[in-house]
């Protein structure tokens, strides 16, 4: 890894015109994965002085800006209080206090790391990605994409409703990375279920999500639903586990997440 | 470049290249407290304060830390004694190699949860790898720390 000239720019203007004056110019968020690999950095964008380091409540929702770091969400009372502490449980086992404070939130969404196990439970929660030049997308639409946006994340917008969540994680240690994860939230009547590492980027069980809609689900429902969502991903093999243990988690994972939010017998 | 920061109570102006991690710089510049251990984010050993927040400094661009206040041990004076003196009277003392970054996320624990319980204590401390003394009195020397005046 290189980088030839670093700039803190002083606004977005300033640092969206850097990023799309040169293919090799780049945004840096935390940098806990720069130095594992070979970019050649012609300018790295620093957003420190662009203010994004915030979590605020505004009127239609809960905005975390694209600067504010993994432990300030961890340890937010209006994430957990708003969110039944899902962010929480979705950081706090990500390797130490020290990386947490160093990895952004807007870092770690815009790369959609396959890997990443915090993208799926703010996916669940209905995350919506604003950019600077680009507006408004839902992050579940935005991992679907060929290619990510050259352009600025901004902030992660929640909504105002908030959520009972679920959020299950395998893992071989307490602070290793995920072999498999699957986040559940419902919102009233209105079920999301997302999941990753597959091992490729999260997706959503969104037939499966539909048909569930407005539907009375009850503990019953909970193990067809789960061979159903089991059935609705493609799971892939690496060193971290098999396509087939991959789909057992899962299965496991829907039918605990169904049966914690569904409706009382 | 150059970049400036309050290092240890005292404002330094220093010289890193753009691609610079920060717990090189620290080393070159007069703490060599700060171990570069894994050099990977995992093992804690490199932990220092940046603007108040404890932070691995092996991934920490030199560049983005213009403008901050860091402390390392060697800044921590009679509390870094402290934590040391917690540790011995455990014995959990061990190699030491991983004691500096230690001494620096105990310091950080007191500041931000001064009232906290073992479990507490233990996922705080999560981030600092030690292969001497397994992590029990690790657990207990910070709870000693919490403990002092």
């Amino acid at each position: 890894m290189q980088i030839r000239e670093y700039v803190r720019p002083a606004d977005l203007d300033e640092a969206y015109a850097l990023l799309t004056k040169r293919k090799n110019n780049y945004v840096i968020g935390g940098c806990t994965f720069l130095k594992r690999t070979r970019l050649m950095i012609g300018t790295a964008i620093d957003l420190g002085a662009c203010g994004l380091d915030y979590i605020e409540e505004r009127e239609d929702g809960v905005a975390i800006g694209a600067s504010t770091c993994l432990r300030d969400i961890e340890t937010s009372p209006l994430l957990k209080e708003r969110y039944d502490e899902a962010l929480t449980r979705a950081v706090e086992h990500l390797i130490g206090v020290q990386l947490r404070n160093a990895i952004t939130i807007g870092g770690h969404v815009a790369s959609r790391f396959g890997f990443s196990d915090i993208i799926p439970t703010l996916m669940a929660l209905g995350a919506v990605l604003k950019f600077h030049n680009s507006g408004e997308i839902p992050l579940a639409e935005y991992m679907t994409l060929k290619k990510p946006f050259r352009d600025i994340l901004v902030e992660i917008r929640l909504p105002k409703a908030g959520a009972r969540a679920v959020v299950q994680m395998m893992r071989k240690s307490y602070n290793d990375y995920s072999i498999f994860c699957l986040s559940a939230a419902r919102t009233e009547g209105v079920w999301t279920i997302a999941a990753g590492v597959f091992p490729g980027p999260a997706r959503l069980a969104s037939e499966v999500m539909a048909d569930m809609n407005g539907r009375r689900i009850t503990a019953a429902d909970a193990p067809a639903l789960a061979d159903r969502i089991a059935g609705s991903f493609t799971f892939g093999s690496n060193y971290r586990g098999s396509a087939e243990y991959r789909r057992e988690l899962c299965r496991v994972f829907a039918r605990r997440a169904v049966e914690e939010l569904a409706d009382a017998d | 470049m150059q970049i400036n920061v309050i290092l240890n109570g005292k404002k330094k102006r220093l010289e890193v290249t753009e691609s610079e991690f920060l717990a090189d710089t620290l080393r070159k510049n007069g703490c060599p407290s700060v171990k570069i251990g894994c050099n990977d984010g995992a093992c804690g050993t490199c932990t220092v304060l940046i603007n108040g927040k404890p932070t691995c400094s092996c991934e920490y661009l030199s560049a983005r830390a213009d403008g901050a206040e860091i402390i390392t041990t060697e800044g921590l004076g009679e509390e870094a004694e402290k934590i040391v003196d917690c540790l011995i009277r455990v014995g959990g003392e061990g190699c030491g190699y991983c004691a500096p970054g230690f001494v620096v996320l105990a310091y950080a624990l007191k500041k931000e949860l001064p009232d906290a319980d073992y479990d507490e204590v233990k996922a705080y401390l999560n981030g600092n790898l030690c292969r001497c003394t397994g992590y029990i009195v690790r657990i207990e020397a910070a709870l000693e720390y919490l403990k002092m005046a």
